[in-house]
């Protein structure tokens, strides 16, 4: 079973590189290697499901509590899957999506890069080996957000999703701190230790999480790193990479019993409603999904929140081959209008009828319809929800803006008006074939809830009949919401499509203060500190002058060597090595007798 | 065989040799350069053979020099000399590749590199005071020359200042030995010795002022705010292998002088001033981010960046000296302190060899004027992306595990300040990734277009380092097993 731990991280990361250098043929290599590292994963979870636990320890620092290791159990192993089989699917789609692509060599390297490190991540044993690779995933998002380097939208969204994630990984490595301090152990499933100790380990891991999940009020980095090329959307920005805050929360949920969860819950809560409104407003319909993404998130942290470990996770699972599912086809209809604005996308799902129904299918377990995956998942967290009536009240509200945000598009894509414009071009059977592969798996996703429940050892999904009901109505209170919408004052319109200002707000809180100090520290460094240095030294030259006028003779000739040797630089490095060992010994001779006489003195 | 003193004499004798060269031997002194290196790394590699890691100070070698005094020169190693000196020689190699000033390599340039190399292994390798402070100021000379003399525009005035600057600090640590001496009894120059016996272990006045003394002295060195300003001048005006040198080698000697010194032979008073100097070193990691942030000079940029990574050797120093005799945070904190020089030397170097190139081929640094490069250089622009990650700490590469280290080690003693400090990763990261934004990304101006990759020369001269950076990063016990300063902290042998 080791063996397996270390190919599921080393199988894609080998891959990368050899993709890397393959050139030519990357697309089909790649596919290759992707679906060949799908195996080790499913190997893995075959095991975890007959009751196999491993976990293998890599000497990395010195010292006890420093080790670095994967694991298996339940949950790694579940995550490991979700992780490779999406991952499969969203290479082999690239192979068509980036068939243009000169570059392309690079685009599929980075994503089986991103593949290992979130193997990686999800098969961690402890929290070293979780930082390291949470730092790595995000790098690597940068990375991949980046690779159109000549759009003027990508780069500043790749810097903007790393420095957001980075400051909230403040947290985790204060967690880390604290939680090594306490207890002299980075391992899983340790109880939260008392006092502030407990508090910054409990704070600092929401933090991260929250970061990471792109939840309020840090979720407008999501937004701009639709910029990126849409399999890395679909791979990182949906599925797998911002699900790692809510796996962090599933497994820290011992370290975080308490106060932590009670925050998570909010967090999520208000994020569902909040980042479902914003993609009601969105004009881009990645934006649309990452404002969904957003906020399926915040429900996966209600569950989480809620005491239903199982049930987040099951959610993870559904949406994440729901969510990639929508990204793939949206990916489609790129490629046929050279746009993912709304407006030019008008239309596009009447000229490509089958990566439209794959569109439609994935929308639908999103906005959770029966029977489709999603439903189910969706179904347990209202009924966690329920005890807590204000969040359960929130869930509903983000539930039915799920069906309202995803209806918009799908009537948008479907519109008449704007049919006949799609090009066709290469690679659209390997797009196709992925948005296929998804929306079987949403299709019938919904029958994994009761294994995936049993692996994670939760006794059963919790589901009432209210829960049912109330499920249904919001879904029949999204149809509403896109009735209402144009009805919504512009001024409240023009805040969801701001991110509700979010930016600004970060912007005037963190960005401008430190832009200012670091300029006026700049400016003290050079006209206060500097100078005063610099004065010194003109100083004391002004001192020396002085004396030279009074001792003419020994000064004279020191200082008029050391002008006529500064003066020739370069040329006479000779003459002007002798001339400045001498003015050395001269200094070091002085010095000497200053220390004499200190000590002369000090001994008197 | 005396192999330490072997290393150190061979360079020094071949910086003697490279005067005797006749002048038209054109490839000679480079070819003399590498030679010698390449012996002191053969010394040193057969001193990382025979060095045990379960005990301290070891393989001394030693013989009279002034016997009436106590000055001999004495010579060993342990965890801390040996990674600084092998990453020493290492960086001497690499720059000496690069080369300095006209090529190939002239007589003078390839003699002050090889003076220079021998007086830092003579500092690092040292254990007679009187040889560590000649090694010292030597270096400050050999540094002066290849600044004054192969610099940038406004060479002289910021070799002047280094030159000043430092020796103004070498004076105290003068006056700190000589207090350390008449303190010992028998009086000793022995730095073993002083190590072990602590002479000025009450808590008097006159401790802390030999403390003071050593700590400004060093200080100015590492160098720690406010004694830095000589810092960003000498780095833009010292030749690019001049700046690799500086950040890699030079900087290192102020940490390592308040770990030998302030920390082995002073534990008291530094115990004492430990809170004190913790916060110098929080002020320095963070003033130096903010000002890295706002710089547009790349070379400016990185050497703030340095400011900042050597304020957190300090945090880890001080963190270390306020734990007292053992303890896992000490050690944690010490051998993330001496990781960290070893990471920052490999990475900051590695930048500076980034800042040079691109100042040959664009004839500016300014990153405003930069823009798209890595579409014109696509492997340059890799290296300097990985250089940049690195040095931003991310994990896999070597200041990853050296942060970290550092960070658990303070944490336990001044959790306040290693938070803060934590803060620092996020500004590191901002203003690398603001440079990679403007200088790397986006269109590809036509002035640009032209430039060429990496050279052959060029790529030797940072694939050492890069190799390093990432083995150290993927596996830190590397050289954390020689590190070790479980073993030597406490002044054993």
């Amino acid at each position: 079973m080791t063996v397996l731990l270390w190919l599921s991280v080393g199988l894609p990361g080998l891959g990368a590189l050899v993709v890397r250098l393959t050139g030519r043929r990357s697309p089909s290599v790649a596919g290759a290697v992707a679906v060949a590292s799908a195996v080790p994963p499913a190997l893995l979870l075959a095991g975890a499901a007959t009751g196999s636990r491993a976990s293998s320890d890599f000497h990395w620092l010195p010292g006890e509590g420093l080790g670095v290791g994967l694991r298996l159990d339940p949950l790694s192993a579940a995550m490991a899957a979700t992780v490779a089989g999406v991952g499969a699917v969203v290479l082999v789609y690239s192979i068509g999506y980036f068939a243009r692509d000169e570059r392309r060599a690079s685009a599929l390297s980075g994503l089986l890069a991103f593949l290992a490190v979130m193997q990686g991540l999800v098969l961690a044993d402890g929290y070293l080996a979780l930082l390291i690779f949470w730092e790595l995933v995000g790098a690597l998002s940068a990375r991949l957000i980046a690779y159109t380097r000549e759009d003027p939208a990508a780069p500043p969204g790749a810097v903007r999703a790393f420095l957001t994630t980075r400051s909230a990984d403040v947290g985790f490595y204060l967690a880390v701190l604290a939680l090594f301090t306490a207890t002299g152990s980075l391992a899983f499933g340790q109880l939260r230790p008392g006092g502030g100790l407990g508090a910054i380990v409990g704070a600092g891991l929401v933090l991260a999480a929250i970061g990471k999940s792109a939840q309020a009020p840090l979720q407008n980095w999501l937004a701009g790193a639709m910029a990126g090329p849409t399999p890395v959307s679909a791979l990182l920005h949906s599925s797998t990479m911002v699900a790692a805050g809510v796996y962090l929360l599933v497994r820290s949920r011992m370290l975080l019993a308490g106060w932590p969860l009670e925050l998570v819950g909010w967090v999520g809560a208000v994020t569902a409603v909040a980042a479902a409104v914003i993609a009601l407003a969105q004009r881009d319909l990645k934006r649309v999904l990452a404002g969904s993404t957003a906020s399926q998130l915040g429900l996966m942290f209600v569950a989480a929140a809620a005491g239903a470990p199982a049930v987040a996770i099951f959610q993870l699972v559904t949406h994440a081959v729901g969510k990639a599912g929508l990204f793939l086809a949206t990916g489609v209809f790129q490629h046929g209008r050279d746009s993912v604005a709304l407006e030019q996308l008008r239309g596009a799902g009447r000229d490509d009828r089958p990566a439209f129904a794959g569109f439609v299918i994935c929308a639908l377990s999103i906005a959770a319809v029966p029977p489709l995956a999603a439903f189910w998942s969706k179904d347990h967290i209202v009924a966690a929800a329920q005890p807590r009536t204000a969040w359960f009240v929130l869930v509903l509200l983000a539930a039915a803006g799920s069906s309202a945000y995803l209806l918009r598009p799908a009537l948008i894509l479907w519109d008449r008006a704007g049919a006949g414009r799609s090009k066709t071009g290469a690679g659209r059977m390997w797009m196709l074939c992925g948005v296929a592969a998804l929306s079987v798996a949403s299709l019938g996703g919904g029958v994994l809830g009761g294994p995936l429940a049993r692996l994670l050892g939760a006794r059963s999904l919790p589901s009432t009949g209210e829960s049912l009901a109330l499920s249904l109505a919001a879904l029949v209170g999204g149809g509403v919401i896109v009735l209402l919408a144009p009805r919504v004052p512009a001024a409240v319109r023009g805040a969801a499509e701001h991110q509700l200002y979010t930016p600004a707000l970060q912007r005037l809180a963190v960005e401008v203060p430190v832009a200012t100090t670091s300029r006026l520290l700049s400016a003290f460094e050079l006209r206060g500190l500097d100078r005063g240095v610099d004065a010194a030294a003109a100083a004391t030259l002004a001192a020396a002058r002085a004396s030279e006028w009074i001792e003419r003779r020994g000064v004279d000739a020191a200082v008029d060597g050391l002008a006529a040797a500064v003066g020739r630089g370069g040329a006479a490095s000779r003459r002007l090595q002798s001339g400045r060992l001498y003015e050395y010994l001269r200094d070091a001779v002085l010095g000497a007798v200053a220390v004499a006489v200190i000590v002369a003195l000090a001994a008197l | 065989m005396p192999w330490l003193s072997l290393s150190i004499a061979v360079p020094l004798l071949a910086a003697l040799l490279c005067a005797l060269l006749p002048a038209c031997a054109r490839g000679a002194p480079r070819l003399l350069a590498l030679g010698a290196t390449a012996v002191s790394l053969a010394c040193l590699a057969v001193t990382w053979a025979r060095f045990d890691t379960g005990r301290g100070m070891q393989l001394v070698e030693h013989a009279a020099w002034i016997p009436t005094l106590g000055v001999s020169w004495r010579v060993g190693v342990d965890g801390m000399s040996l990674a600084l000196a092998s990453l020493t020689v290492v960086l001497f190699a690499v720059s000496i590749v690069y080369g300095v000033g006209p090529r190939p390599l002239s007589r003078a340039a390839a003699g002050m590199l090889l003076l220079l190399e021998g007086s830092t292994l003579a500092f690092f390798l040292a254990e007679d005071f009187v040889v560590f402070y000649v090694a010292f100021d030597l270096t400050l000379v050999a540094m002066y020359f290849l600044i004054a003399l192969w610099g940038e525009e406004n060479r002289r005035y910021a070799a002047i200042k280094f030159f000043l600057y430092t020796l103004v600090g070498s004076l105290p640590v003068l006056l700190g030995i000589i207090a350390l001496y008449l303190d010992s009894s028998p009086h000793t120059f022995d730095m073993i010795r002083l190590a072990r016996e602590h002479p000025l272990a009450g808590d008097g006045l006159s401790a802390s002022l030999v403390f003071l003394a050593f700590f400004v002295g060093f200080a100015i060195k590492t160098p720690l705010v406010p004694f830095h300003t000589w810092l960003p001048a000498a780095h833009v005006e010292a030749p690019t292998s001049g700046s690799v040198l500086l950040a890699g080698v030079l900087l290192k000697m102020g940490a390592y002088g308040l770990i030998r010194v302030n920390l082995q032979m002073l534990p008291g008073a530094f115990h004492r001033y430990a809170l004190a100097v913790a916060l110098l070193g929080l002020v320095s990691a963070l003033y130096g981010a903010l000002l890295a942030l706002a710089q547009s000079d790349l070379k400016r940029l990185i050497a703030y960046t340095s400011i900042n990574h050597m304020g957190y050797v300090v945090i880890g120093v001080a963190a270390a000296a306020a734990t007292g005799i053992s303890g896992r945070a000490r050690n944690l904190a010490i051998d993330g302190a001496v990781l960290q020089m070893i990471a920052h030397g490999l990475v900051t170097g590695t930048l500076f060899f980034v800042a040079g190139f691109i100042k040959e081929r664009a004839h500016t640094r300014d990153l405003r004027q930069l823009s798209g490069l890595l579409r014109a250089m696509p492997w340059y622009g890799s290296l300097t992306a990985l250089a940049f990650f690195a040095s931003l700490g991310l994990p896999g590469l070597a200041q990853f595990p050296a942060e970290l280290e550092i960070f658990l080690g303070t944490f336990d003693v001044y959790p306040a300040i290693a938070s803060v400090a934590v803060v620092g990763i996020v500004l590191t990261a901002a203003l690398f990734l603001r440079a990679l934004q403007q200088a790397f990304m986006g269109e590809l101006p036509e002035r640009l277009a032209r430039l060429p990759d990496l050279r052959r020369r060029e790529v030797m001269a940072v694939a050492p380092l890069v190799a390093l950076f990432v083995a150290l990063g993927l596996y830190p016990r590397l050289v954390l097993y020689v590190i070790d300063s479980a073993h030597w902290l406490a002044g054993g042998l």
